[in-house]
């Protein structure tokens, strides 16, 4: 039953090539839909190009559905996958801070690796940044750990929040996302519009 | 054709969610079909049963963190109960933020015997917890050890009682912690030998993140 540990099923070797044929295929679908390119990211908080809603969040239920399928036909074991554990304020801090950084940029850090794949001198620039901030933050993180580990509420997921079952919760998500892809592409059709003449 | 196919994909998106709303996700008794081969055996080879005596050693070990939970009855739990024991229910075991606790944490469920502890100690697996163990014979056999101020011939074994989870032993008062059995004092450590079972494991589960 998954999730495998692969070091221990297929070697390390067999381990890290399986990272590397992830990697390369993530990669290769980033750049196939688009971002590489910082003006197609930005353009989804003006409303001109709603690919990354479309994509990730399409991706996400795709994703949410066949994990819990998984699980309900035996397959998978869901309490042996890693669910980020919430510390409420500095997610929201956090989220804060690479969201500005995300439309000031252009560039989120795995979309800003997938552009210095190709070579893009933003992208570059921008990954730069990346790993200075997690050079500064590493250096600093002693000085606000009071605050960085605030706020924990564990190993929280949309069940245990809204005290809803499973089943009911994913298809409350697809529908959720279904909707904001209407709702979205209708939003993009009036802003389109209004920018033209 | 590009917003047929897209109907067609949200319809299979939402169809898929909608019979995995029906069909449900896995009961314990289902999720423990699936891991039982894996342990099983531990149980039926009383490699997770650990001995009182290993139990009490394990009070002054301060190189774990020890995290003793009794699934029995308020009211067994009220009579008498171990020193720092907490009263957990089997539905209340997933609520307590497991990946939270340090590595070298070791888990030991309790009930007056071992049917009740067994049961949490199959839902702290099916939860991932690394290091969990039952107290051997439970809070009956604790008490038949290590004794307690009104022991007397009632409190002995009944061939007709065992492991039906019954407090065997009587208390003319519910003092629960507030006793010497509750936490024997350290010398009883040369009086008892046993097979030592704890062996801390490793957490296994790793982070991750995205960007």
């Amino acid at each position: 039953m998954a999730p495998y540990d692969l070091p221990v099923v297929l070697g390390q070797l067999g381990a890290n090539s399986v990272y590397l044929l992830l990697g390369i295929a993530f990669g290769y679908i980033l750049e196939a839909s688009g971002f590489g390119d910082s003006r197609k990211l930005a353009g989804q908080f003006f409303f001109r190009d709603l690919a990354v809603l479309q994509v990730m969040f399409t991706a996400i239920i795709t994703c949410m559905v066949l994990v819990f399928w998984a699980t309900a036909l035996g397959w998978l074991d869901y309490e042996a996958l890693w669910v980020n554990p919430t510390y409420l304020g500095p997610d929201i801090v956090g989220g804060l801070l690479m969201g500005v950084g995300f439309i000031i940029g252009g560039f989120c850090p795995g979309t800003s690796l997938v552009s210095v794949a190709t070579l893009k001198l933003d992208g570059i620039f921008f990954a730069g940044g990346v790993l200075l901030g997690i050079l500064v933050f590493g250096e600093t993180v002693p000085s606000f750990t009071r605050f960085y580990t605030s706020s924990f509420y564990g190993r929280l997921t949309l069940q245990d929040w809204l005290g809803l079952e499973t089943g009911t919760v994913v298809v409350l998500a697809v529908c959720m996302a279904l909707f904001m892809f209407w709702g979205g592409g209708r939003i993009r059709a009036l802003v389109v519009g209004k920018e033209r003449p | 054709m590009k917003l047929n196919a897209q109907i067609l994909a949200g319809s299979v998106l939402v169809l898929a969610a909608l019979g995995l709303k029906i069909y449900g996700q896995p009961k314990v008794a289902d999720q423990w079909t699936h891991v039982a081969p894996k342990f099983e055996p531990l149980l039926e080879n009383r490699e997770v049963q650990i001995d009182p005596g290993e139990l009490h050693d394990l009070m002054f070990d301060t190189s774990i963190k020890l995290l003793m939970l009794d699934v029995r009855d308020e009211s067994c739990y009220n009579i008498f109960h171990l020193q720092d024991a907490i009263l957990v229910t089997l539905e209340e075991l997933p609520q307590l933020q497991w990946h939270t606790f340090p590595a070298n944490t070791v888990v030991v469920t309790m009930s007056n015997d071992e049917r009740d502890a067994t049961e949490a100690w199959k839902r702290l697996k099916l939860l991932q917890v690394p290091n969990a163990y039952i107290l051997e014979g439970g809070i009956n056999r604790w008490l038949d050890i290590f004794g307690h101020d009104e022991h007397h011939e009632f409190c002995a074994p009944d061939p007709t009682q065992l492991g039906n989870e019954v407090l065997r032993h009587k208390f003319l008062a519910a003092l629960g912690h507030r006793q010497l059995a509750a936490h024997p004092e350290m010398h009883h450590k040369q009086e008892r030998t046993y097979t030592k079972k704890v062996k801390l494991a490793n957490q296994g589960r790793k982070g991750g993140g995205c960007g």
